[in-house]
C-alpha cells in the first residue's frame, strides 16, 4: 500500500500552530478577598429582595421619648413587604405592609411588643427600591439620633465607643438574630482598665428572631470609654449600641445615641472630619462641634502600629499625623483638638492607616456643639453623636432628610481614593412634595467635583437625595437642630460598594 | 511407507506376479482376505485407489467392488485396473452399510473382510499388515492409520473412542503431524471409517454393518458390536492409506451434522444395555433440547435439523433396532461399559451432544484449555508481559481502593441501600433523584445493579472494582486492537501508551464515570471500525490482514458493531460520540493519507452501525425529542473558556494527575512513527493521528468556548486523543525497527533508544503515583461531611413514619455528590432524597420532572437576590436541606476545591427562613429548611398545616401511606401523572398550583392510601421490547458471524 505523508504533517502543524497563535485567553474569574459589604444598601425596585434591620429603643427604655421607623418608597410603583417586630422577651409579630409610590410609611414599634423596651424591627422589601431609617428622640427632646437602618448581617460586630459613666448613662448594646437559627456569640469588653472578659460574656445565645440587649454597665461599669467586640461563633446577627445621658456623668454625656456597629475589622478607614472650620468662622451649614476624638480599637491578636492622617481640603496645608501602637484588644482615644495641630485647616478628611494586619475599627466621637447662627459662643447641650469609620466607598448613595425636622441637614461628599477625580451629581428622588419653599431655599448644586482626599459640604433639602459619583465616594449627613446633633453615613447603591484605591 | 502408484500400475492385473515379486514373506502361507470396496459415485481418484488395491502384497486378496452409487460406467473403471476384480451393483444407493453387507450373502472362504471406502489410497503392505496386526494380537478387527491425501504428513483417522452417547472421540486434534505420537497405543474403541479389516466369523456373528448407518459412523457401530461379543478393536499404525477424496460432507445425505445424531441415538438404542440405554436417552432428549436452543442461537440450523429429525428416524426404525439387538442380547451385561468409560466426561459427552462438536479429544487439547494455552502464549510475550506488568502496577496502585472502597466524591457514590434499585430504575424510567423524575439510569447501572447480590465482596468493592475496570478494559481493548500490526513490542508500547496518559487518573480523582466509561469502551469501538474498513492490516485490502485480523462480511460486521457501540453507549452514552470522532479521524485520516480504500464500508458500516444502536437503545432516544440533547447525556463540569490551554490539552493534562512537562513524551513515539513509517505502517499512524487529531481538536474547540451547552469533562473529550496516541505509538514500534540494522549507521538507529527513553518517562509518573495505593484519591469522601442527612435511628424507623430528608445540592458540578442541572457560571443544583447514591449519578433535564423545574426556579430566584425567604419557595418540594458543596471530599483530605461564589453564600445567609447549621466540615455548607413541608403529607383543614403520614415502601414504584390526621392528603413526588392512588375511595381532588404534583384527596385519620407508578407511563413496555430486540440482535449477530466463520473454515 502506498501512502503519503506530506498532507497529514502539514495538516498537523497547521492545526498545531492554530492552536496556540488562537487559543482564547484563561476567562476563569479570578477570586479575590476585596468584596466588601457596606452597613446599608439599597437595591433597585424590581433587582433584588431587601432587607432592613433596625434595633433600638422602646418609650420604655430610659431617656427615650420616641422612636419612629420609616418606610420610603421613592419608587413608582407600589411596595409590599412584610415588618416583623421582635423584643428581648422573644415576642415576635409580624405583619403586611404597603408603601404607595412616592410615599413614605411611618411607624413605632412599640405597639407591637407593649412591654419591652428594646425591639428590633425587620423589614423585608421583597422587591427592593426601599428606603429605611429610624429616629430616635430623647426625653424631652433631650437629644436626637437619627440614620438608616442596616441591611448587613455579620459574624463580628465592633464598637469602638461607649461610656459608662456613673451616674446618669445607659449604654446598651442591642444584638438580634432576624433567622430561624439560633445564633451564639462571644463578647469582649475593654473599659478603661483594660480589657475584660468574663464567662458570662462568652457563648452568648441570640435565640432564633430574636433581641439580646446587654447593658454594658452592668458589665463594665464606671467607665468613661467601653468599647465591644463581638464575634458571632454560629450564625450572623445585626448589632448596634445605644446609648443615653441625662447629663449628671463626670463627663456631662447628655442625649441619646443609637449606633449601628462595625461589620468587621479593617485596615483602612475614612472618616468624614467634623466640620473644625465651623467651629472658627462661624456656623453655615450644620453646627460644629467643640470636641472631638476619635476611638480606636484593635479586636485582632496582634499588635498593630497605625496612624491617624487628617487630609485637609486646602491642599498646601500639611498636617502631622496621629501615630500610635494599638496592642491586640486594646482601644486608644485620640482628641483631635486637644494639640491644636488641626487649628485653622478649614474642612478635612480623617484615614486611620494600619501598618499591620487589617484589625483595625474606629469611631468619631463628638459631644459639644453650637447651633447655626449662634454667635454667643456658648455651647450647646445636649447632642452627642457617634459616627462610625468606614472601609468601603461607592458610586451611588442615598441619603434622607425627614421633612418633619426642623434641624438643618447638611451633606458631606468625601473623595477617600489616591487618585482620580470624582464627580458627583445630586438629585432629589422622592421630596416632601408640599415643601417646595425649603427646596427653593436648599437648592442642590448641579454637580461637584472631589479632587483625591478632599470632601465638600453642602446642605440638604428634606426628601430623599440621589448621589451618583463617577468614582467611589463616602457620604454623610449631619443634622443639627434644637434637640441635638446626629450625623450618619448615606445608604449605598448595592453593586456600587468598593473599597477605596 | 511405499505409495509410489507406478508400483500398482507393474502389477496390475496379475496378483499373483505382484506377489511373487513381494520376496520370501509373500510366499508364506496368508490368511485369504476379501476386499470390499464400497464405491458410490468416486471422483478421479478412484483410479489411484484401485491401482494401490492391485499392489497389495498380501498374496491371498479378493478384491469385490460394490456400486452403491448412481452413475453408470464404474465396472469399465474397475476393469481398465483390475480386471480380476469382482464388481456388483447395489442399487437405489444404500448407503456404506447396507452395501458393504453383500458380504455377508457371499459364501466364500475368506478370513477377513477388508472393508474400504472408495477414497482410500492404500499403502502397498497395508492389508499385509493389517492381517499381520490382526494374527499377533488375535483382534477381531484392525484398522489401518490413515493420513491426509493432501499432505500426507499430516494425521487424518487413526480410530477413535466413544463417549457416553456413542459420539465418536478421535484420538488427536485435527491439524496434527504424523510423528508416531500414537503409534505405541493400538487399543481404540473403533478403528478407521475408511478401511475395516474384520474377522469374517466375527462379522457373520455381530450381523454385519448396521444397513440403517450410512456413510457415517458404520464402522463405530461395527466395531462396538464387536467389542460387545468379546472381540478386540486395534489400529495397525504401520498398516497406512491416504484419504484422497477430499471434504464431501456438505453433500446433504452425508452432512455429519444430520447423521451423526441420529446414529448416536440408533447405536445407543442397539449397543447399549437395558439400564445405560435408559439413562443416556433421557439425557439425549435433554441434549436435544438444548442443543436445539443452542443451534438457533448460534444459526446452526442444520444441526438443529439433525437433532430433532434424529427421534422420528429412530422412532421409525425401532423394530429394526429390536433386531439388531437381539443378535448380541446375550452379551449384554458384561463390563462393557469399561470400554468407553475411560473417556467419558459427563459434562463433556453431554456439551458434545449439545453443540455437536465432536471433532475435538477431552483431554489437554480440550477448547478452552486450547484457548488458555492460546491465552498464555500470547500473555507470555512482549504485549502480554506488559498487559501483567500494567495490572500489577495498576493493582498494586488500587490495592486500598479495591480493599476499602472507593471514596464518596462526585459520581463514585455508594449503591443505593437496595441495590437491585438500578435495575428497577431503568426497568421502570422513574427516578427518585430531582423529586422524581423520568430519566431512567443507563444499562451500566442497571447491570452493577444486579450484580451486586452475588457479588461476594460487597457494595463498596464492587462499586471500586467496576470503576477500576476502565483500566484493564481499555488496556485489553488497545491490545485486541494494534494486535494485527504487529508483534508483541507494539502492542506492549501500545498499551503502556494508553495505561500513561493523565486522562483516566484525573477522572478517577475528580470522581468522574463518564470518562473512565469511554476509556474502558473507545478502542474496542475503534476496533470494530478498523476491522470495517479492511484496510491492512485488519483486512485484505492493501496487503496481507495482519495477524489475528479477522475478515467480517458486512452484515456481521454492522451487527457486532451495532452492539458494541450499544454496550458503549450502554454504559456511557457519550461514547457514541466519541466514536463518531474516531470514525472521522479514520475518514480524514485515509483521504490525507491518499489512501482512501475502505472508506465508503467503513462509513456504510458505522452507519448500519448507528442503526443498530440506536434500535437497542429505543426507550432513551424516546427521552431525546422533549428536550436538549446534549444535556440528556452530558453531566455538565465547568470549564471556563482558555482554562487549559493548548499545551495542557496536548500533554492531557487537565487536572490533578500532573506529569508536567514529561506529559511530553507521550506525543515522541507517535510523532516518530509519523515521520518514519511508510507503506500501510504510514496510512495507519496518519489515521491513529487524526484521530488523536480528532479528541485534541474537540477539547480546543471546548476550551475556547465555543460550545453553548453542557460543557463535558475535558477527560472525556481527551479519550480518542489517547486512543490515537497508543495506536500511532503501536504503529510506531512496529515500524522503527523495521530494516534499522540492514542500513549503514545513521540517525534512524537513534529511533529505538529514544522511544525507549519516551516511553519510560511517560510511564514513570503513573509507577510513582501508584506507591499510595489509591492514585491520590483522598481517604474519605464528601459523605463525612454531611451526616445531619442520615435518617436517625433504627432501619425500621426508615420504612415507618420518618422520611429521608430532601437534600438541595449547589455548587460546581463536579464536587457535586449527583449529577447536577446547569446554571451557568460554574454552578449546578442537584435534589436527592438523603444522601447521594449512583442513583443520582445520572445526567437529567429541567424537563424531566415538574419537581426539579420548581427547585430550579427557586434557585434562580436566590441567586438573583430577589428572595429572602427561599426556603419557601423550596418547601413545597420537600427541601428540607440546601447543601452548599465546595469540596469534593470532606476536609482534610485532599480534593478538588471549587469555592462556592460569595454572592451564593451571602445571598443564603439572608435567608429569613433557612437556619444554617453549623459545626459541620468546611467541605459543605448547610441551610436547613425549617419550613419544609413533607414530601407525603395531609394539609389540614382549618390550620393549613402538613403533617407526615406514615410512610411504607412495599418496593418499588409502591407506597403505602397512613394518615395520622384528616384533610388532603398530597405528595411532591414526579414526574406528574406518573404515581396514581389505588385502594382508595376518597374523593380527588385537582392538581393545586404549585408543590403537590399528585392528584390530592380527601382522606380521615387511619386512611390508607397505596400509590403506585403508573404502568400507562413506566417504560417496562419498552424495556421488554429493547430486550426483545437485543435478542434478536444478538441472535442475528451469532448467526452472521458463525456463518462468517464457517466459510472462512471453508475457503
Amino acid at each position: 500500500m502506498n501512502a503519503v505523508r506530506a498532507p497529514a504533517v502539514i495538516m498537523l502543524v497547521a492545526l498545531l500552530i492554530g492552536a496556540f497563535a488562537f487559543a482564547a485567553e484563561s476567562s476563569s474569574p479570578e477570586r479575590t478577598d476585596e468584596s466588601v459589604t457596606a452597613l446599608a444598601e439599597w437595591s433597585l425596585a424590581g433587582a433584588a429582595a431587601d432587607l432592613w434591620f433596625c434595633e433600638g429603643p422602646t418609650q420604655r427604655a430610659a431617656g427615650v421619648a420616641d422612636r419612629v421607623v420609616a418606610l420610603v418608597n421613592p419608587t413608582d410603583s407600589p411596595a409590599e413587604g412584610r415588618i416583623t417586630v421582635v423584643d428581648e422577651s422573644g415576642n415576635r409579630v409580624s405583619r403586611t405592609y404597603q408603601v404607595e409610590a412616592g410615599t413614605t410609611f411611618e411607624f413605632r414599634p412599640d405597639p407591637f411588643v407593649p412591654r419591652a423596651d428594646y425591639a428590633a424591627v425587620t423589614v423585608e422589601a421583597p422587591s427592593g427600591g426601599l428606603y429605611v431609617d429610624q429616629a430616635v428622640l430623647g426625653e424631652a427632646s433631650n437629644g436626637l439620633d437619627r440614620g438608616p437602618c442596616a441591611t448587613s448581617t455579620s459574624s463580628s460586630w465592633r464598637h469602638p465607643w461607649a461610656t459608662t459613666e456613673r451616674p446618669g448613662t445607659t449604654a446598651v448594646l442591642l444584638l438580634h438574630n432576624p433567622f430561624p437559627g439560633n445564633a451564639v456569640a462571644d463578647l469582649r469588653l475593654v473599659g478603661d482598665l483594660g480589657r475584660r472578659e468574663s464567662l458570662d460574656s462568652q457563648g452568648i445565645v441570640v435565640g432564633s428572631r430574636s433581641l439580646v440587649a446587654l447593658d454594658l454597665g452592668e458589665r463594665v461599669a464606671d467607665s468613661e470609654v467601653v468599647s465591644a467586640i463581638v464575634d458571632v461563633r454560629v450564625g450572623q446577627l445585626v448589632s448596634a449600641l445605644f446609648l443615653a445621658g441625662d447629663g449628671v456623668s463626670p463627663n456631662a454625656w447628655e442625649g441619646v445615641d443609637l449606633t449601628p456597629g462595625l461589620p468587621g475589622d479593617a485596615g483602612r478607614l475614612f472618616l468624614a472630619g467634623p466640620g473644625l472650620s465651623d467651629r472658627d468662622a462661624g456656623a453655615e451649614h450644620a453646627g460644629p462641634p467643640l470636641d472631638a476624638s476619635v476611638v480606636l480599637l484593635n479586636a485582632g491578636g496582634e499588635a498593630v502600629e497605625l496612624e491617624v492622617v487628617p487630609h485637609p481640603v486646602s491642599g498646601g496645608a500639611f498636617v502631622e499625623p496621629f501615630r500610635l501602637v494599638l496592642h491586640p484588644g486594646r482601644r486608644e482615644v485620640v482628641d483631635l483638638l486637644g494639640d491644636g495641630r488641626l487649628d485653622g485647616i478649614g474642612p478635612f478628611l480623617l484615614e486611620v492607616r494600619s501598618f499591620g494586619a487589617p484589625t483595625l475599627s474606629a469611631a468619631l466621637v463628638t459631644r459639644e456643639y453650637r447651633l447655626p447662627g449662634d454667635d454667643t459662643g456658648e455651647p450647646v447641650r445636649p447632642g452627642f453623636d457617634v459616627n462610625s469609620a468606614v472601609d468601603h466607598a461607592a458610586t451611588s448613595w442615598r441619603v434622607r432628610v425627614d421633612p418633619s425636622s426642623s434641624a438643618t441637614a447638611t451633606l458631606v461628599v468625601a473623595n477617600p481614593s489616591r487618585a482620580g477625580i470624582a464627580t458627583v451629581q445630586l438629585a432629589v428622588v422622592a421630596g416632601p412634595g408640599s415643601d417646595a419653599e425649603a427646596d427653593a431655599e436648599r437648592p442642590l448644586p448641579a454637580a461637584l467635583e472631589l479632587d483625591p482626599g478632599t470632601l465638600v459640604e453642602v446642605p440638604l433639602p428634606p426628601g430623599v437625595v440621589e448621589v451618583e459619583s463617577s468614582a467611589p465616594v463616602t457620604v454623610l449627613v449631619r443634622e443639627v437642630g434644637a434637640s441635638g446633633r446626629t450625623g450618619w453615613s448615606g445608604v449605598a447603591g448595592a453593586g456600587t460598594v468598593v473599597r477605596p484605591s | 511407507m511405499d505409495t509410489d502408484p507406478s508400483d500398482g500400475r507393474q502389477g496390475a492385473g496379475d496378483p499373483a506376479a505382484a506377489g511373487r515379486e513381494a520376496g520370501p514373506r509373500a510366499t508364506s502361507p496368508s490368511p485369504l482376505v476379501g476386499l470390499v470396496l464400497v464405491a458410490h459415485d468416486p471422483g478421479d481418484w478412484f483410479e489411484e485407489v484401485l491401482t494401490a488395491v492391485g499392489v497389495q502384497d498380501h498374496h491371498d486378496l479378493e478384491v469385490l467392488v460394490v456400486d452403491a452409487g448412481r452413475r453408470a460406467g464404474l465396472a469399465e473403471r474397475v476393469a481398465g485396473i483390475l480386471p480380476w476384480a469382482e464388481v456388483v451393483d447395489a442399487p437405489n444407493a444404500p448407503g456404506f452399510g447396507a452395501a458393504a453387507n453383500v458380504a455377508l450373502g457371499r459364501k466364500r472362504r475368506a478370513a477377513f473382510h477388508l472393508f474400504m471406502h472408495d477414497d482410500l489410497v492404500l499403502d502397498g503392505t497395508a492389508v499385509r499388515r493389517l492381517v499381520e496386526c490382526a494374527l499377533e494380537v488375535n483382534a477381531g478387527v484392525v484398522g489401518p492409520k490413515v493420513l491426509d491425501g493432501a499432505d500426507p504428513r499430516y494425521l487424518e483417522d487413526m480410530g477413535c473412542w466413544v463417549d457416553r452417547y456413542g459420539g465418536g472421540v478421535p484420538r488427536f486434534e485435527s491439524g496434527e503431524l504424523d510423528q508416531g505420537q500414537y503409534d505405541a497405543e493400538r487399543e481404540v474403541f473403533a478403528c478407521a471409517e475408511s478401511a475395516v479389516l474384520v474377522r469374517s466369523d466375527l462379522f457373520e456373528a455381530v450381523g454385519g454393518f448396521d444397513p440403517e448407518v450410512r456413510f457415517l459412523d458404520g464402522a463405530l457401530d461395527l466395531c462396538w458390536r464387536s467389542r460387545l461379543v468379546g472381540a478386540a478393536v486395534v489400529t495397525a499404525p504401520t498398516a497406512v492409506g491416504r484419504s484422497v477424496g477430499g471434504r464431501r460432507t456438505r453433500r446433504r445425505r452425508t452432512d455429519p451434522q444430520r447423521l451423526h445424531p441420529r446414529h448416536r441415538l440408533r447405536m445407543t438404542l442397539v449397543n447399549q444395555d437395558p439400564v445405560q440405554r435408559s439413562i443416556a436417552l433421557v439425557e439425549l432428549a435433554l441434549a436435544t433440547v438444548f442443543g436445539a436452543l443452542y443451534g438457533l442461537l448460534v444459526g446452526r440450523f442444520r444441526h438443529v435439523r439433525g437433532l430433532l429429525a434424529a427421534w422420528p428416524w429412530n422412532l421409525r426404525r425401532l423394530a429394526s433396532a429390536r433386531e439388531r439387538r437381539a443378535t448380541i442380547a446375550g452379551h449384554f451385561g458384561s463390563d462393557h461399559t469399561r470400554l468407553y468409560v475411560r473417556h467419558d466426561v459427563p459434562h463433556r459427552s453431554f456439551h458434545r451432544a449439545v453443540t455437536g462438536r465432536a471433532s475435538v479429544g477431552t483431554g489437554a487439547e480440550a477448547p478452552g484449555r486450547l484457548r488458555l494455552h492460546q491465552l498464555w502464549s500470547a500473555l507470555l510475550g512482549p504485549g502480554g508481559i506488559t498487559l501483567l506488568l500494567g495490572a500489577a502496577v495498576l493493582g498494586f496502585g488500587s490495592r486500598h481502593l479495591l480493599t476499602r472502597g472507593l471514596p464518596a466524591i462526585g459520581r463514585f457514590q455508594a449503591l443505593p441501600d437496595d441495590a437491585l434499585d438500578l435495575a428497577r430504575s431503568w426497568w421502570t424510567g422513574w427516578r427518585p433523584s430531582g423529586t422524581g423524575v423520568d430519566a431512567p439510569p443507563t444499562e451500566g447501572f442497571a447491570l452493577l445493579g444486579l450484580l451486586d447480590g452475588p457479588f461476594p465482596w460487597g457494595s463498596e468493592v464492587l462499586l471500586a472494582a467496576a470503576v477500576l475496570s476502565a483500566f484493564p478494559l481499555g488496556a485489553v481493548g488497545v491490545w485486541r486492537l494494534v494486535r494485527p500490526i504487529g508483534g508483541g513490542r507494539s502492542r506492549a508500547v501500545a498499551v503502556l501508551t494508553y495505561l500513561a496518559v493523565p486522562v483516566p487518573y484525573n477522572a478517577l480523582a475528580e470522581g468522574r464515570i463518564a470518562p473512565l466509561a469511554a476509556y474502558a469502551a473507545l478502542p474496542w469501538v475503534a476496533q470494530r471500525l478498523a476491522i470495517a474498513q479492511g484496510v491492512v492490516p485488519y483486512g485484505r485490502r492493501g496487503g496481507v490482514p495482519g495477524p489475528g485480523a479477522r475478515l467480517g462480511g458486512l452484515w456481521g460486521e454492522v451487527l457486532v458493531g451495532g452492539l458494541v457501540v450499544a454496550a458503549a453507549a450502554g454504559v456511557e452514552p457519550s461514547t457514541a460520540v466519541l466514536g463518531g470522532v474516531v470514525l472521522a479521524g479514520l475518514v480524514v485520516g485515509s483521504v490525507l493519507a491518499g489512501s482512501p480504500a475502505g472508506v465508503p464500508r467503513l462509513l456504510l458500516v458505522a452507519f448500519g452501525a448507528c442503526v443498530v444502536a440506536s434500535l437497542l437503545h429505543l426507550p432513551r432516544l424516546d427521552r431525546l425529542p422533549d428536550g436538549d440533547l446534549a444535556a440528556a447525556f452530558v453531566d455538565p463540569s465547568h470549564w471556563p473558556a482558555g482554562d487549559l490551554g493548548a499545551a495542557a490539552i496536548l500533554r492531557l493534562d487537565t487536572g490533578t494527575f500532573v506529569a508536567g512537562r514529561l506529559g511530553w513524551a507521550l506525543l515522541v513515539i507517535p510523532a516518530i512513527a509519523l515521520l518514519t513509517a511508510d507503506g500501510w505502517r504510514l496510512a495507519l499512524v496518519v489515521r491513529s493521528w487524526m484521530v488523536a487529531a480528532g479528541g485534541f481538536g474537540l477539547a480546543w474547540v471546548l476550551d475556547q468556548g465555543w460550545w453553548a451547552g453542557p460543557m463535558p469533562a475535558a477527560e472525556l473529550v481527551l479519550v480518542p486523543a489517547a486512543l490515537g496516541l497508543a495506536w500511532a505509538a503501536a504503529v510506531g514500534a512496529a515500524a522503527i525497527g523495521v530494516g534499522t540494522l540492514d542500513r549503514a549507521f545513521g540517525w534512524r538507529h537513534a529511533l529505538p533508544p529514544l522511544a525507549a527513553l519516551a516511553l519510560l518517562v511517560a510511564v514513570a509518573p503513573v509507577v510513582a503515583s501508584s506507591l499510595d495505593g489509591r492514585w491520590g484519591l483522598p481517604e474519605r469522601g464528601l459523605d463525612a461531611a454531611v451526616p445531619v442527612f442520615e435518617v436517625e435511628g433504627d432501619a425500621d424507623d426508615i420504612e415507618g413514619s420518618r422520611e429521608t430528608p430532601r437534600v438541595l445540592w449547589l455548587g460546581e458540578p463536579s464536587v457535586l455528590p449527583a449529577a447536577g442541572v446547569d446554571l451557568g457560571d460554574g454552578l449546578a443544583f442537584a435534589v436527592t432524597d438523603g444522601p447521594a447514591d449512583l442513583l443520582d449519578q445520572v445526567p437529567l433535564r429541567l424537563v424531566d420532572g415538574e419537581g426539579l423545574s420548581g427547585v430550579h426556579d427557586a434557585v434562580r430566584t436566590l441567586l438573583a437576590g430577589t428572595t429572602s425567604r427561599v426556603g419557601g419557595l423550596l418547601a413545597g418540594w420537600g427541601v428540607q436541606y440546601v447543601a452548599v458543596v465546595e469540596r469534593g471530599a470532606a476536609a482534610p483530605y485532599t480534593a478538588v476545591e471549587s469555592p462556592a461564589p460569595d454572592a451564593l453564600l451571602a445571598s443564603l445567609h439572608r435567608q429569613l427562613d433557612l437556619e444554617r447549621v453549623e459545626g459541620l466540615n468546611r467541605a459543605v455548607a448547610v441551610f436547613a429548611n425549617p419550613v419544609a413541608e413533607p414530601v407525603h403529607a395531609v394539609v389540614r383543614d382549618r390550620t393549613g398545616r402538613a403533617v407526615p403520614v406514615d410512610l411504607g415502601r412495599p418496593g418499588w414504584g409502591r407506597l403505602e401511606a397512613t394518615m395520622v390526621v384528616a384533610g388532603s392528603y398530597r405528595a411532591a413526588i414526579g414526574p406528574e401523572g406518573w404515581w396514581r392512588i389505588e385502594d382508595h375511595d376518597g374523593e380527588a381532588e385537582p392538581v393545586e398550583d404549585g408543590a403537590p404534583v399528585l392528584a390530592t384527596a380527601r382522606v380521615d385519620a387511619g386512611d390508607r392510601l397505596v400509590l403506585v407508578l403508573d404502568d400507562d407511563r413506566t417504560s417496562t413496555g419498552s424495556r421488554t421490547r429493547q430486550l426483545a430486540i437485543l435478542a434478536l440482535a444478538v441472535l442475528a449477530t451469532s448467526w452472521a458471524h458463525l456463518g462468517r466463520a464457517r466459510s472462512g473454515l471453508e475457503r
